[in-house]
């Protein structure tokens, strides 16, 4: 830490020592004037940046395109430059009045894209990247930047696993490489590693960049094997200020409900349930068809005896249910707890520069209310980018990026959440409790379970989450020598969480009798994470040879991270009220309170070469010396290499007939990457506190709660990328397409363990997995002129297969479902990463004559679920579980068509997935036998097995069918879907004085699925494990919008 | 203000050069230890360290009511009749006979069971520089509590693979498991060793609840006459276990443990401690050192019993409990169960379900949570003993000896029960009096997990379970008489499949499982 703070001061004192003025001019000024227009159209181009050759003297295009600059000695070259136009240079050679029309480019391959501590011009990449800007990002009312991402770019995969406002969304670049260490992608925001992309606001993106082959990601070493995300905000660019407003205001609705029994259903099955009780109460005299009034004269010994009421609820029909709607609340919870819900956002920002200094100032504020009541979340930004030319050869860089959060979050999500509880609540209520059954002062409808009203825990729990994060950095450049630099980074990004819940009485299902108060919770935690980098870095680049036909580029540099995370936690019970959720030792009870921390270290040193010759051979190389605090001292240190070539065919004298061929890149790459994400302390035999109670005191007592394991290293990743780029017809065209290899070894994987160690896990560097991959990504300009019409596609395919599992290929059991229920999955050698392993369901047996005849469980009763019988032994044992499929999608696609006429917009972006499961285990409490008639079943349930001669659709089983405890097929279900994810119409209004642009467009987001997913809300829902356990469901939101710029 | 010089510029490069090659210390900047847990290879320095390694075992200890006696062992005997037809729960399926190897419950015990048999293992390795006085003591306590484990695994699993140190990861996945007799030698050894080595008693009130030689008799005296009969049936065990017992007997007094006046007073917290030979020890104040069985057998509770209520009801108690089968003239009755809820300010009476209130201190105040009663749970109780020894006795003489029928009207006594005469029917002939002691066993000890044992080791299991099973599965959901006759199989329960699947083939399931 020390020597951070000494870097800091030291650069403060550079800053010092170099402040000062520029260099004064000398020469007599001439003022050179002109309009600038576009080539064609002969439009004006305002805000077209005119810069003396040379020097820092410039100015920019005003509103009608023309110009004025001041040249010393009325001598030297112009240049015009503007996005999206081919830069053109005009000698002045005595003139003061130049006027200049401007191409449009359309060649990308002069775009300059972000690498890893660096840039590089599009055209001599050889690895495999791949980017949006921001007018993807911009044009689109998005809340997160990941969500700009979806559907984009080829091999990046990215999923919506939960809808909850502010969620993080799941990105996988290139498959599923890891097992147990986390597959999320290294994250890095102009140039420093952060931990998320939360808080940023998407307007401040310029671009994002996806470094997926190795030899890309190598830079990043021990953390780049799951692909890097490289974010750059906007900078300031000389010229006048520039004013930009930008705001949406969007309706969310619900994208998808679940299937559920209606109340009438529900009954139904209610009454099925107490007629089976009632017969088998006395098989000889009771029937089906009894009335009430016989039922209880019969229970109660023909009246001698009162009925118990819990005989009463047991045996007879609620008579209100003949009444139906008039006598009982029927209610759709689902409808219930969701909402149409505003969003909106808007940023305010000022970017410009002056000679010295560019700045690009971004503030901006969210409101997102959630479908879901009670869930919202507010942020706001600010992003203040400023760059000053301090003295010749020495640049300042700044960033300063506070944001906040508040929201009221959780409670929907994953088991005991509400989702899921509106799912198996029933729905029927008592008349006066409506929506509020079972909440305080409602009780429970006697003829079903226990439970309380989704609305009243949404409504009286008190969530609220106030995160601050505080992301800064700031550099200094140094030319130190011909095209040598030197840059010095310190940057921080601290996050502060408090999160407060309180859960009171009144929102518990056990308030019936309970004092106020008594059962009330207060919760509050705190977690301060704080991410310190220091980073130097030495840049070569130079030209040399004849015309310069030989260009290199060299690095090499040094970082030291550390990360620190403290959190504490207090949480109370049994509050003297619900009044407040404030507490003290005086007045509650102490549930928990405890402090606890972490730290982290990485130290790294990294070297590359860029070399091309003319543009038309590249070659590059690079390697880390990564050491990490994370692993036990046998593997503290490792290296990372990479290589990669390509080869211009296109620039080759042998293809210049070849006009039809625009461009054509032959790419090729190796390299190794590591994947260090893993809970720290994990290598070390940690201790752990084990009290007991001697006598009624509590005494302490201390014993190990972890393995030692001093060879717990990173996973590696040696991956391969071969890529074609090539472009056709003018550029109409442009391909991409890639294949990969991806080879993981020393996997980290938490394995279970033989309990006999006195453990149940542990983590260990275990195995290997192999990826190979196909990626496609394809833009036309299908048609120009007035009307436009471009198409971007991408495609890819993804497989995964395990190749070697500890020392002896033992197959390890994944997917644990929560509370202990079992594995829905496992690792085996030669299958995909956690394919689902379980009994395949095939139906259910119709009749006792089925179960006597064929293969069938022990104890398999008629109305059971049917198994496959596997092995074909002619019964059903463990042994019969069969590979049913895995969770990660083996295609993907996203497709973008944008028509363009005068001065609309209309982008249509449709994306899919395709080969992936989903295990629901939502299906716990909504779609098993034995799950009993109280709650509410999935509307399936309606067909299912009552009897021989009743025997429903032949896939539901009897609601008392045994094995409920097996994991079967019932639950799994394709993730297959194709959603037609945005559709964006635009208007750009005709230039006026007033100002710069103006856009206006209404959006609609995740307008439509297509799935076949009934066991849940998504078929994106997958949460840790590879379940669906009941998540946040997606929103489908329509936004106007508007970009303005003065 | 200066213009920028080569001086600035050599100024920048010698810094910038500084930091690229500052790195003396980077070896000590990866070294990080935990921050906030100590490392194993750091403790057991002191003697009071490895005195609360010894704790830790006591404290693996604190789930085995409610894992072992509650939701195995009671819930598979005739004490309780667990419905189907709701809400599927793990010990629903134990007692009905439908456990699978994937029965999270049966993972969850025979993994709480080898954790105490690790963290003695533990402590008897870290132990060995050591040379102070209570060494053997504390040694002695590891292997009492790692026999206790051992006998509840050998119960509900049969043959169990035998751990007498810690293990790599490498070697757990290599033992075999042991034969039950071996299994059976193995915790007498521990068991004599603990005789030899602990204290008749602990002078320091923190130190009452620890295992003392009684507490190591008194088991080993358990597991000798659990030896005696199903399935070892060694006829040898017989002697030696009246032999341990009749010196626990001996051993009663009002300091040590005794047949408490009263017999719902043994299950008070007031009186943890005082009573009972061997008790896991609980307290209140939510730190999670709470008993949670009031609460697992509880079914509903009004607010003036606790304000933590029980589950909805989900299992039953049989007719033989709550029913006229059992007379109202036995005290225990009213102790052990409720039937009908008496408002204590109002004198209201409402009827409720027959639900176990034994362990339940209606009105106790302190507790936090549901499971965070304070009273203690009896592991050896001494009417325990009076019973074992008057069956012992029984065995050996062929028929009821007086001394046997003594022993068994000390319990029926305080019962408030008739005393046996050497003309009651009960006393006429040896299966009579085994079926007396049996069922004196019975309610004497119903909900504390020892029912399904007794029957196992008296060979009665099978007829009374199928009988017990045909009768009160009447629901719909079971088919009342289409319940199976049960078999050998279902006197042990199946391997967890996660153990099975450490070393896939290595171990054979328990035959009958799949």
């Amino acid at each position: 830490m020390k020597k951070l703070y000494c870097f800091g001061s030291s650069l403060v004192l550079l800053l010092w020592l170099f402040a000062g003025q520029a260099l004064a001019q000398s020469k007599p000024p001439v003022t050179i004037t002109g309009k600038v227009t576009a080539d064609k159209t002969n439009e004006t181009l305002p805000g077209v940046t005119v810069l003396l050759k040379g020097t820092s003297n410039g100015t920019s295009t005003g509103v009608d395109g023309s110009y004025s600059l001041s040249v010393p000695g009325g001598e030297g070259t112009l240049i015009f430059s503007y996005v999206g136009y081919v830069k053109r240079e005009m000698a002045l050679n005595g003139k003061t009045s130049i006027s200049v029309s401007l191409d449009p480019d359309e060649n990308a391959l002069d775009d300059v894209v972000v690498v890893g501590y660096g840039t590089q011009k599009a055209g001599n990449v050889t690895g495999a990247v791949t980017g949006i800007t921001a007018k993807e990002i911009e044009e689109r009312p998005v809340n997160r930047i990941e969500n700009a991402l979806v559907g984009q770019m080829p091999g990046v995969y990215v999923q919506t696993t939960t809808g909850e406002p502010g969620a993080d969304l799941q990105i996988r670049v290139r498959g599923a490489a890891s097992i147990n260490a986390s597959n999320d992608p290294l994250y890095v925001v102009d140039g420093v590693p952060v931990d998320n992309l939360r808080g940023i606001n998407p307007t401040d993106v310029a671009n994002i960049e996806v470094l997926k082959d190795a030899a890309s990601a190598a830079i990043y070493g021990s953390r780049g094997s799951n692909g890097v995300v490289l974010v750059t905000t906007k900078r300031g660019k000389k010229g006048a200020a520039k004013l930009n407003f930008s705001g949406y205001t969007g309706l969310q609705v619900a994208e998808s409900k679940l299937d559920v029994q209606s109340a009438e259903d529900w009954i139904q099955m209610r009454k099925e349930g107490i007629d089976l009780d009632w017969v088998a109460q006395n098989p000889t005299l009771n029937r089906a068809t009894d009335s009430r009034a016989v039922r209880l004269q019969r229970l109660s010994v023909n009246g001698t005896v009162p009925v118990s009421g819990t005989n009463v609820l047991r045996y007879t029909h609620d008579p209100k249910w003949a009444y139906g709607q008039d006598s009982l609340a029927y209610i759709d919870w689902q409808k219930a707890i969701f909402r149409r819900a505003i969003m909106q956002q808007y940023t305010v920002g000022v970017s410009g520069g002056t000679d010295n200094v560019n700045y690009n100032v971004n503030g901006s504020f969210l409101n997102q209310k959630g479908i879901i009541i009670g869930s919202d979340l507010q942020r706001a930004t600010l992003r203040a980018n400023v760059d000053a030319q301090v003295r010749k050869g020495i640049k300042f860089f700044l960033t300063l990026a506070p944001s906040m959060e508040w929201s009221s979050l959780g409670r929907v999500d994953g088991t005991g959440g509400q989702a899921l509880n509106a799912a198996q609540m029933p729905p029927v209520g008592p008349k006066e409790a409506g929506i509020y059954v079972g909440a305080d002062p409602y009780t429970t409808y006697p003829w079903s379970g226990r439970y309380i009203s989704p609305v009243a825990v949404m409504e009286r729990t008190d969530a609220n989450g106030t995160r601050t994060r505080l992301n800064a950095n700031m550099g200094l450049n140094f030319d130190l020598y011909k095209g040598l630099q030197l840059q010095l980074l310190g940057a921080m990004d601290n996050t502060y969480f408090q999160d407060q819940i309180y859960t009171p009485t009144n929102a518990s299902r056990e308030w019936f009798g309970a004092a106020e108060g008594s059962l009330s919770t207060s919760r509050y935690s705190q977690t301060f994470s704080t991410r310190y980098l220091f980073q130097s870095v030495l840049n070569y680049n130079r030209s040399f040879g004849e015309n310069k036909a030989h260009s290199l580029n060299a690095i090499l540099g040094y970082s030291v991270e550390r990360t620190g995370n403290d959190f504490s936690q207090q949480e109370n019970g049994q509050l003297p009220n619900d009044a407040t959720y404030l507490f003290d030792r005086a007045n509650s009870t102490v549930n928990r309170s405890y402090i606890t921390s972490g730290k982290e270290a990485l130290i790294s040193y990294f070297t590359r070469a860029q070399y091309n010759y003319k543009e038309k051979y590249l070659l590059s190389a690079s390697l880390r010396r990564d050491g990490s605090s994370k692993f036990g001292d046998d593997r503290q240190w490792g290296y990372f290499p990479a290589v990669s070539a390509g080869w211009r065919v296109s620039s080759e004298e042998f293809m210049k007939n070849v006009t039809f061929i625009t461009d054509l890149k032959a790419r090729a790459s190796w390299g190794v990457t590591g994947n260090n994400r893993i809970p720290n302390n994990s290598q070390f035999a940690l201790l752990g506190i084990n009290n007991y109670p001697f006598n009624g005191v509590s005494v302490n007592g201390f014993s190990p709660i972890s393995i030692a394991n001093p060879g717990l290293g990173w996973e590696q990743t040696a991956s391969f990328n071969y890529g074609l780029d090539f472009s056709v017809l003018n550029n109409r065209l442009q391909v991409t397409a890639d294949y990969y290899t991806k080879n993981t070894s020393d996997l980290l994987y938490r394995v279970p363990l033989s309990s006999l160690t006195g453990f149940t896990r542990t983590f260990l560097n275990i195995g290997e997995v192999f990826n190979r991959g196909v990626e496609v990504g394809l833009n036309s300009r299908n048609l120009v002129g007035a009307f436009e019409w471009s198409t971007s596609f991408n495609a890819s395919y993804n497989m995964n297969r395990v190749e070697k599992l500890d020392s002896d290929n033992t197959p390890v059991p994944t997917g644990e479902l929560p509370g202990g229920a079992g594995f829905a999955s496992l690792l085996q050698v030669g299958l995909p990463i956690s394919s689902y392993y379980l009994y395949d369901a095939i139906g259910v047996y119709q009749t006792q004559a089925e179960v006597d005849s064929e293969p069938k469980l022990t104890n398999t009763r008629v109305g059971d679920i049917k198994y496959r019988d596997v092995n074909g032994d002619g019964k059903i044992t463990l042994d019969d579980r069969t590979i049913m499929g895995n969770p990660t999608p083996t295609y993907l696609f996203g497709i973008t068509n944008t028509f363009r006429y005068k001065g609309f917009e209309l982008n249509v972006l449709i994306n899919a997935q395709q080969g992936g499961q989903l295990y629901s285990v939502i299906g716990r409490s909504v779609d098993r036998p034995g799950m009993g008639y109280l709650y509410n079943h999935l509307a399936t349930w309606n067909n299912r097995w009552k009897s021989e001669a009743e025997p429903g659709d032949g896939k539901t089983p009897s609601i008392t069918a045994q094995n409920a405890s097996l994991l079967d097929s019932r639950w799994l279900y394709s993730s297959d879907y194709l959603r037609l994810k945005n559709i964006t119409l635009g208007y750009n209004l005709p230039r006026s004085r007033f100002y710069g642009s103006a856009r206006f467009y209404v959006a609609l987001e995740n307008a439509y699925i297509w799935h076949n997913y009934t066991g849940g809300f998504s078929p994106e829902a997958l949460q840790a494990g590879g379940f669906d356990n009941g998540s946040y469901p997606q929103a489908r939101t329509y936004t106007l919008g508007f970009n303005l710029a003065l | 203000m200066k213009a920028f010089t080569l001086k600035n510029l050599t100024c920048a490069v010698a810094l910038g050069t500084a930091g690229l090659l500052a790195t003396g210390c980077k070896e000590n900047l990866l070294y990080i230890p935990p921050v906030a847990n100590n490392t194993v290879d750091e403790f057991y320095t002191s003697e009071t360290q490895v005195n609360q390694g010894v704790v830790s075992i006591y404290n693996g200890c604190l789930s085995l009511p409610e894992n072992s006696y509650w939701f195995l062992a009671e819930f598979r005997s005739d004490n309780v009749a667990a419905d189907v037809a709701t809400v599927q729960r793990d010990y629903s399926d134990v007692s009905n006979f439908n456990t699978t190897s994937q029965t999270a419950q049966l993972q969850a015990t025979w993994t709480d069971l080898y954790e105490i048999v690790y963290r003695a293992n533990v402590l008897q390795e870290r132990i060995q520089p050591f040379t102070f006085a209570r060494v053997n003591q504390f040694k002695g306590e590891a292997r009492f509590l790692r026999a206790l484990a051992y006998f509840d695994l050998v119960r509900f699993f049969g043959a169990v693979p035998i751990v007498d140190k810690t293990l790599t990861i490498a070697e757990s996945k290599l033992v075999p498991r042991a034969p039950v007799a071996d299994v059976y030698k193995f915790m007498v050894d521990d068991l004599k060793f603990a005789v030899d080595n602990l204290p008749v008693s602990y002078g320091g009130t923190t130190d009452r609840g620890r295992a003392t030689r009684w507490a190591a008799k008194a088991l080993l005296a358990k597991v000798y006459l659990t030896m005696y009969g199903y399935p070892l049936r060694d006829a040898t065990a017989l002697p030696l276990a009246k032999q341990q017992l009749a010196d626990v007997y001996a051993a009663a007094s009002a300091t040590t443990f005794s047949i408490a006046p009263n017999y719902a007073d043994i299950f008070k917290s007031a009186n943890d401690n005082r009573y009972a030979v061997f008790e896991i020890q609980f307290a209140s104040g939510g730190t999670g050192l709470g008993n949670p069985i009031p609460w697992q057998q509880g079914q509903v509770f009004p607010t003036f019993w606790s304000p933590f209520t029980g589950f909805q009801a989900d299992f039953a108690l049989p007719p033989a409990l709550f029913g006229a089968n059992w007379p109202k003239i036995d005290k225990r009755k009213a102790a052990t169960l409720d039937s009908v809820i008496r408002n204590p300010t109002t004198g209201a009476i409402t009827q409720g379900r027959p639900q176990f209130t034994k362990f339940l201190e209606k009105g106790i105040g302190g507790v936090q949570n549901r499971t965070d009663y304070p009273n203690n749970f009896p592991i050896i109780r001494f009417e325990d003993v009076v019973l074992m020894y008057a069956e012992v006795l029984t065995e050996e003489a062929g028929a009821a000896t007086p001394l046997a029928i003594t022993l068994v009207n000390q319990i029926r006594t305080r019962a408030g029960l008739p005393a046996f005469t050497a003309a009651s029917p009960q006393t006429a002939s040896l299966a009579a009096f085994r079926a007396a002691i049996l069922n004196e066993r019975r309610y004497e000890f119903v909900a504390e997990g020892q029912r399904w044992h007794d029957l196992v080791r008296t060979g009665n299991a099978i007829s009374v379970m199928t009988a017990f099973k045909r009768a009160t599965t009447g629901n719909s959901a079971t088919g009342g008489a289409n319940f199976r006759q049960l078999d050998d199989h279902d006197l042990i329960f199946p391997i967890p499949l996660l153990e099975l699947r450490i070393n896939p083939g290595f171990w054979q399931q328990n035959p009958g499982y799949n």
